[in-house]
């Protein structure tokens, strides 16, 4: 039989009721949300994948700043796990998906239910099928996209995608935005596409390219533009750092810099940072991955300094600093942690919480479980996360 | 040179009981102790010397089939001259072989420690010599992994072709390098001289004359270099499940160490020992061939060599029956195209070592990247990949508790 594929909210919208399915309040007008007022919350992925040893442990650690500083600010869950009993990998991906839907879910790459969009090799990308925590914020709250942010490196660009759900509730609609190296050189090329300065082969090639990063984007429903807001941003963001990506930082210290320049220029009120460079002990070196630990840690530190030198956000910013996965602890290995092979150690990390409202040096030591950060962060900024599957945790606030 | 009678072919007498339970507890003893030896490097060195030894052994007996086996056995073939005589029997780890000469004082030094002094000097040799060749390749690997990911880590786009390039251009260096060594390292072994594996024009023409044993030399590499590659990364399977319990790091090292010492006695030394007995009988034939057919002279064979193809009868040129022009051209054509094809299907098995070399040190690294440059069935047998660094836990809290304040300021996690 031949059938024509149609994208679900087109045939939706053909019958008249995509407007509807879009929004929340079926059967009613838009309800009117009312502004947020609660606290500013930065989501720090401490990734791609730390131990607890050389994170929060003072005798072996290589993120000082976290380890001897920030711990006595706020409320430091050294067993956190990611859920042993069921079948679940133990990356980063899943992981962010984790933080970000409160839900334990099993993964498979968008090829295997659109096989059209063609294989990845080690694709990671993923669809939540219940809400992220910028669509609950967005939901409930009048937070324009540009102030729910995910800033994301260069090395794992599926994960940039991973703002919106399938949901059918929600969804694009109630996205965040994202800030990474491949939104900025889309928006140049989309920039030099609309002016009049170049021959018909180089328009031809800046199309091509452009194309080609469009192509990244493997959502069924597929983002459009940027919004005037990050427009600006990316413009100041060449003004001062020009258009080679030469002169910005580079690695994880981007992620920091994007974050500090997000924080100032665009003012977000929930925020999540892709820290990813720890994974390249990947290939062999242990050195990568304490000096990755090292960069995430002064990264923090800049983060946490710009955050106490602004007024608005000062004494009204929770920071949640949480891994997307541990790493092995082989000792059959030259490097130990080269992997995380879904081994016990690669289940094992912490979650650190600190800013407005949380108590000072306080330790839990009982287990608690990655997906009960969303709900967490749900309850500090007051709204429900009914997809999530735990509770909060509950030693966070006073 | 010499007039040396060919030896008359004898039928031989069937082997006893008793000689066959000497030779399987021998044989049994030489794998024990191979294997033992290849858990350091220092003393695989030792087995390279051994199996080069051995492979001499191979080729002649190769050449004593060849010629039908003349005399009551191989043994007493060997016996008849004194070029030979060593390779009666099997080489011995320790003791030189028993030669009827005066009991003088370096003759005695020679029977007590001759095989150990043979076996560290051509191990030496053959490991230097291989080295040289594999080397480029394998060091441009390491070198350009190391590099690579080193640039990449710290995102210098402006460098990032350095590591992938090199890295690819290694590649045909080690896989030229490969065509070569197999029957470089049997002409070093069946002459005893290292120079011998730098004749590189004979060598190639003896590579030439046997490219489709080239061809299944290389497959055996490509099937049993599963070894070494499945060896390194096992231990990412295993006691590492979920529910994986603190491991002990002294059992975890005895546990390692085990595990190595078990698949170098069951895998490695068969794999390594068909590898050079295949490669040895190649080497035999192709001498034997290009003898016959007059492409290589008799001055090019060491004495050795010469003396035992010659009791063998194996010297005489036989040239091949004249052929029609067309039937030449046609034959030519044959051989060049089957030359090249043959050379080209040497090299894709050989890319499938590299493939395993290139997988299995991504998947764990190995200390020192020596997963990169010592390939233990082409170089030194060296097959313990137990980490430096659970060693040095096992062993710091005894050394803290004998010497106080002997550990480094800086600890890797």
């Amino acid at each position: 039989m031949n059938t024509t594929s149609v994208p679900r909210r087109q045939f939706l919208s053909s019958l008249g009721l995509g407007a509807l399915a879009l929004q929340p309040g079926l059967f009613g007008a838009t309800p009117e949300r009312p502004a947020y007022r609660g606290p500013n919350v930065i989501l720090i992925r401490y990734g791609g994948g730390a131990r607890r040893r050389e994170s929060i442990d003072p005798r072996h650690t290589y993120s000082p700043f976290l380890c001897h500083e920030l711990t006595k600010r706020g409320v430091l869950f050294t067993r956190m796990e990611i859920d042993q009993f069921r079948d679940l990998n133990t990356s980063h991906g899943e992981g962010t998906l984790y933080l970000l839907t409160g839900r334990y879910q099993k993964f498979r790459d968008v090829a295997e239910s659109r096989p059209e969009i063609g294989r990845k090799f080690l694709g990671a990308r993923f669809e939540a099928t219940v809400p992220t925590l910028f669509e609950y914020l967005r939901d409930a709250f009048d937070v324009p996209e540009h102030q729910a942010l995910l800033i994301n490196g260069e090395d794992r660009a599926d994960e940039e995608f991973y703002n919106f759900s399938n949901h059918h509730l929600f969804g694009v609609e109630y996205r965040s935005q994202t800030l990474s190296l491949r939104r900025y050189k889309m928006w140049l090329l989309a920039g030099e596409l609309a002016g009049d300065k170049l021959t018909d082969s180089q328009r031809a090639k800046k199309a091509a390219a452009l194309a080609e990063l469009r192509e990244l984007d493997y959502r069924a429903d597929k983002e459009a533009g940027q919004g005037r807001e990050v427009d600006g941003f990316w413009s100041r963001w060449q003004d001062y750092y020009g258009r080679t990506g030469l002169v910005n930082p580079r690695g994880d210290a981007l992620l920091t810099e994007l974050t500090v320049r997000a924080l100032r220029q665009l003012r977000p009120r929930l925020l999540m940072v892709n820290y990813q460079d720890c994974d390249y002990v990947h290939w062999g070196y242990l050195d990568h991955y304490t000096r990755a630990l090292s960069i995430m840690d002064r990264g923090i530190e800049t983060i946490v300094r710009e955050v106490e030198n602004d007024p608005e956000y000062r004494n009204n910013t929770v920071f949640v600093v949480v891994p997307d996965c541990g790493r092995d602890d082989n000792p059959f290995m030259a490097v130990p942690c080269q992997h995380h092979f879904n081994t016990r150690s690669a289940h094992e990390i912490f979650a650190l919480v600190f800013g407005r409202g949380v108590p000072r040096g306080v330790t839990v030591d009982r287990r608690v479980s990655q997906v009960q950060i969303a709900a967490t962060i749900g309850r500090m900024m007051g709204f429900p996360t009914p997809h999530a599957e735990t509770q909060a945790l509950e030693e966070a606030w006073s | 040179m010499n007039v040396i009678e060919p030896v008359e072919p004898i039928a031989p007498a069937a082997p006893s009981l008793g000689s066959v339970a000497v030779r399987a507890v021998v044989g049994l003893w030489n794998w024990l102790v191979a294997a033992t030896l290849c858990q350091v490097l220092v003393f695989s060195v030792l087995v390279v010397g051994w199996v080069q030894r051995v492979s001499r052994r191979w080729i002649v007996a190769r050449w004593w089939e060849l010629a039908g086996a003349p005399g009551a056995d191989f043994p007493e073939f060997v016996r008849g001259d004194v070029s030979t005589e060593d390779l009666a029997a099997w080489p011995s780890w320790i003791l030189g072989p028993k030669r009827n000469e005066p009991p003088t004082w370096r003759a005695r030094m020679r029977r007590l420690a001759g095989g150990l002094w043979e076996n560290l000097r051509l191990g030496i040799l053959s490991s230097i010599t291989t080295a040289i060749l594999v080397l480029p390749g394998s060091l441009i690997w390491a070198g350009a992994w190391y590099a690579g990911w080193q640039n990449s880590f710290n995102k210098g786009y402006e460098h990032a072709w350095l590591g992938p390039t090199l890295f690819i251009l290694g590649i045909p260096l080690w896989i030229a390098a490969m065509l070569y060594v197999p029957m470089a390292q049997m002409r070093q072994a069946s002459t005893a001289r290292w120079q011998s594996f730098f004749e590189v024009r004979l060598v190639w023409h003896l590579i030439q004359r046997r490219w489709l044993a080239s061809v299944g030399l290389a497959s055996l590499y490509a099937v049993l270099n599963l070894v070494p590659s499945l060896t390194k990364i096992a231990p990412i399977i295993g006691p590492l499940t979920p529910g994986e319990v603190a491991v002990d790091l002294a059992s975890a090292l005895s546990k390692s160490e085990k595990f190595h010492w078990n698949v170098t006695f069951a895998a490695l030394i068969p794999a390594l020992m068909l590898l050079r007995r295949v490669a040895a009988r190649n080497y035999a034939t192709a001498v034997r061939d290009a003898v016959q057919a007059g492409s290589i002279s008799e001055d090019q064979l060491a004495d050795g060599e010469w003396t035992a193809l010659q009791r063998l009868g194996l010297i005489a040129v036989r040239p091949a029956p004249e052929r029609s022009r067309w039937m030449r051209l046609l034959v030519w054509l044959g051989t060049r195209t089957g030359q090249i094809v043959a050379a080209a299907v040497t090299a894709g098995l050989w890319a499938i070592v590299v493939a395993q070399i290139l997988v299995s040190e991504f998947v764990v690294k190995t200390d020192m990247g020596r997963g990169w440059w010592n390939q233990p069935l082409i170089q030194m047998p060296w097959f313990d990949y137990t980490p430096q660094r659970l060693r040095t836990e096992v062993e710091q809290p005894k050394k803290d508790r004998e010497e106080p304040g002997s550990r480094s300021p800086v600890e890797e996690p």
